[in-house]
């Protein structure tokens, strides 16, 4: 295209049509000498146009229209900007046009969402200035991050009450005779579940963690036999505590929670069902295998009758009565870790059954 | 303490030498009849030439033997558990089965010299006495062993078997007479040449095992046997004292022909005073000591066991030596360290008035082995030792 039209221009202005001119004489430059006439009509007397000499432009500059402007012997004129009309036709943000008392919060921000610097109408200002007395921190507009970490502008106060009151129909009030005796739970509501629930600053609101269910079991309000109870204890293995009669079952191989929590049941299930069995060879217990070490029928015990009946042949005032006494604590002795207090009642409890006193 | 050990024995020895012969007046009575002078709280003294028929020089913990030596004396505090002792002695009888007590308590809180104040009771009393020194003596420290003759499977102990009877016979001069009027039940076939016939005195069986080494286990349990038929028919009373008895449940170092350990019950002098501890006898008295050497590691930094009866005689043993009475020794009560102090003054074994021996820096001058017979130096003994009678003598002594 544009060599084209150079083309173009040089075909109008041909050399030979300069030539052709010049041997004319007359018509050359006609378009000129017509353009200088019109300017100034006057001709010296040679007949020769008047050429203006060039001092400066014709129209006024820009200093001489600002000093005018300046003595007041101008007037400043007015222009409206170029996007006027698109400047108008947007609306500002939401943050300085509505009114914080009026306007119901929760409705503008009912759920979690990021956040939005034209929505929130609090002057935050978030980011680390080198030297802030000088420069505050970064404001809210165009700010990243205050979109990056988490917020809780959906759970103002007013808002959870308002939830509350909204989902209160479906709730029943908490049983008043727990509240007044919390022992009672433990025989009430035998099975306790706690899991977690964890959050925290990140892309994904998942936790491995919150997988993990404990479930604690009153085993006594099982209701198991003697027996049956043994086993248990023995399959529970060290999730039964002894000093609560409790049993924990912690379960984390599923996924998830209601998954583990389905699972916890189900251990449960099967260790009560197992320990109600009785196999062929449980009857081949012996003393030995008991759990816990037996005053009654225990050698001690027959050894201790003899010695009693022979020392009150022998003039000794043994005090037969309080042998039931001492299988009780002979039983804690032997079932429990030995101390030397322990030992020490021991001692007392053999003199006053034989009837030796320490001093005599 | 220890560096300036040779120091301050050195300077005691100088001070010692112009002291030497303060006479001491004894607020202690030597007493002839102990069946009904227990007293605790007051200081004892045994005589010299029982002390060496009751072999109390080995007897006795080294430290006390080493100051026995020293003042040419045997003075002992008798506490708390030593009149236990003497009170559950004097209720044995014919129709009873065999008191059995057992001691136990802290470290060197007077386990051994309570068993040993025991057994010089039982001499005062013309009890017969068959003491250990300790069991561990035959579970860890067997020299030579043989396989029995009389059972399959047990082990023969005769050095100490012979040192059992030789100890048997020496301790029990005072009643060797009642030993010889006392018969055999039945004849004793040793071997195919030695034998101890049917109403025989049972001195012939020591005797006969003193003798013969390869026969004093079989000896020792027959002699056993017969002192208990003779306690049953209330000829006499026996006191069985056994030093550290929880090794006789413990753990053994006598190794058997396919190397491995022989369990205790392996052991011929060991099931024979396992029989001794057993009551199905009369008329007698079993003292024990629980002591912690046997489970105790000196290289096991991290645990730290108990000293009380259970933990030590193991389930199998407090089994078998139930029923019992502990009786607990415990640290001095300030009364009881005052009358050793006073003790150790009035002998001058506490010789320093104050720390003025211009010899010697001022450092070493406030060791309370310095300024001992001051009152600083008496509470300086208290609070050192911590009450614990074995620190209590240690820091009394030189070595």
């Amino acid at each position: 295209m544009h060599r084209l039209s150079h083309i173009s221009t040089r075909s109008r202005s041909t050399l030979a049509d300069k030539l052709r001119s010049a041997v004319g004489g007359s018509d050359y430059g006609k378009s000129k000498q017509a353009l200088a006439a019109g300017s100034i009509a006057a001709k010296d007397e040679n007949g020769e146009d008047f050429r203006e000499l060039y001092v400066m432009p014709k129209r006024k500059l820009r200093g001489q229209i600002q000093l005018e402007q300046n003595t007041g012997r101008a007037e400043i004129k007015t222009r409206s900007r170029f996007d006027l009309m698109d400047r108008l036709a947007e609306r500002p943000p939401r943050s300085e046009e509505m009114d914080p008392e009026k306007h119901k919060w929760s409705d503008v921000w009912p759920a979690a969402r990021t956040f939005a610097a034209s929505v929130v109408p609090l002057p935050v200002r978030m980011g680390s200035r080198p030297n802030v007395e000088k420069r505050a921190p970064f404001k809210k507009e165009g700010n990243l991050e205050l979109v990056k970490i988490p917020n809780f502008l959906h759970l103002t106060p007013v808002a959870i009450k308002q939830h509350c009151d909204a989902i209160k129909k479906f709730c029943t009030p908490f049983p008043p005779e727990l509240i007044a005796t919390p022992s009672l739970a433990a025989t009430c509501l035998p099975i306790s579940v706690q899991y977690s629930t964890y959050i925290h600053q990140g892309t994904n609101i998942r936790d491995i963690r919150s997988r993990v269910v404990t479930m604690i079991v009153d085993v006594e309000s099982l209701k198991l036999t003697e027996n049956a109870q043994e086993k248990f204890i023995r399959l529970a293995g060290k999730r039964y505590n002894k000093e609560s009669k409790k049993l924990t079952i912690i379960t984390d191989r599923c996924h998830t929670r209601k998954q583990n929590l389905d699972y916890a049941h189900y251990l449960l299930t099967v260790l009560y069902h197992e320990a109600n069995k009785v196999e062929q060879w449980a009857e081949l217990k012996e003393r030995s295998d008991n759990l816990q070490v037996e005053f009654e029928g225990s050698e001690t015990k027959t050894k201790l009758v003899d010695l009693i009946e022979k020392a009150k042949t022998a003039g000794l005032k043994p005090d037969e009565s309080s042998i039931t006494e001492f299988g009780e604590m002979w039983k804690s002795y032997r079932n429990s870790e030995e101390t030397v207090d322990k030992t020490r009642e021991y001692g007392r409890q053999m003199k006053k059954l034989l009837g030796i006193s320490g001093n005599n | 303490m220890k560096p300036f050990g040779r120091l301050a024995y050195t300077t005691a020895r100088r001070i010692g030498t112009c002291k030497r012969n303060v006479t001491t007046s004894r607020h202690f009575s030597v007493e002839s009849n102990v069946q009904t002078n227990i007293e605790s709280g007051t200081l004892y003294e045994m005589d010299l030439t029982v002390a060496k028929q009751l072999n109390m020089k080995t007897h006795l913990p080294s430290q006390l033997a080493k100051q026995m030596d020293t003042l040419g004396e045997i003075v002992t505090l008798v506490r708390e558990p030593t009149a236990e002792v003497a009170s559950c002695m004097r209720v044995v009888d014919k129709h009873l089965p065999n008191l059995r007590l057992v001691l136990w308590g802290a470290f060197g809180t007077g386990k051994t010299v309570t068993l040993n104040q025991a057994v010089h009771h039982a001499y005062k009393n013309n009890w017969a006495i068959v003491n250990l020194r300790s069991a561990m003596e035959l579970t860890r420290r067997v020299k030579e062993i043989e396989m029995s003759s009389f059972v399959a499977g047990r082990i023969n102990d005769p050095s100490n078997a012979v040192a059992i009877l030789q100890n048997f016979k020496q301790q029990n001069q005072h009643v060797w007479k009642t030993l010889t009027d006392l018969l055999t039940e039945k004849d004793y076939e040793w071997s195919k040449s030695e034998r101890t016939l049917k109403e025989k005195p049972i001195t012939e069986i020591v005797e006969m095992g003193i003798s013969a080494p390869f026969l004093a286990s079989d000896c020792v349990g027959a002699i056993f046997r017969e002192l208990r038929r003779h306690a049953k028919n209330d000829k006499l009373k026996v006191l069985v004292a056994i030093d550290d008895a929880n090794s006789l449940w413990g753990k053994t170092l006598v190794k058997r022909a396919d190397r491995t350990y022989a369990p205790p019950s392996d052991l011929t002098l060991v099931v024979h005073f396992r029989r001794m501890i057993a009551n199905d006898w009369t008329n007698g008295c079993v003292l024990m000591v629980a002591d912690k050497k046997e489970v105790a590691d000196a290289r096991d930094e991290l645990e730290v066991s108990r000293h009380t009866p259970l933990e030590l005689f193991g389930e199998e043993g407090f089994e078998f030596i139930e029923p019992f009475v502990p009786i607990e020794t415990s640290n001095y009560t300030e009364s009881e360290a005052d009358t050793i102090y006073n003790y150790y003054v009035s002998k001058n074994w506490l010789a320093s008035k104050s720390g003025k021996h211009s010899f010697l820096p001022q450092y070493i001058l406030n060791l309370p082995i310095f300024l001992a017979r001051s009152e600083e130096g008496r509470k300086q003994l208290m609070y050192l030792s911590a009450f614990n009678p074995y620190y209590y003598e240690r820091l009394c002594a030189f070595n």
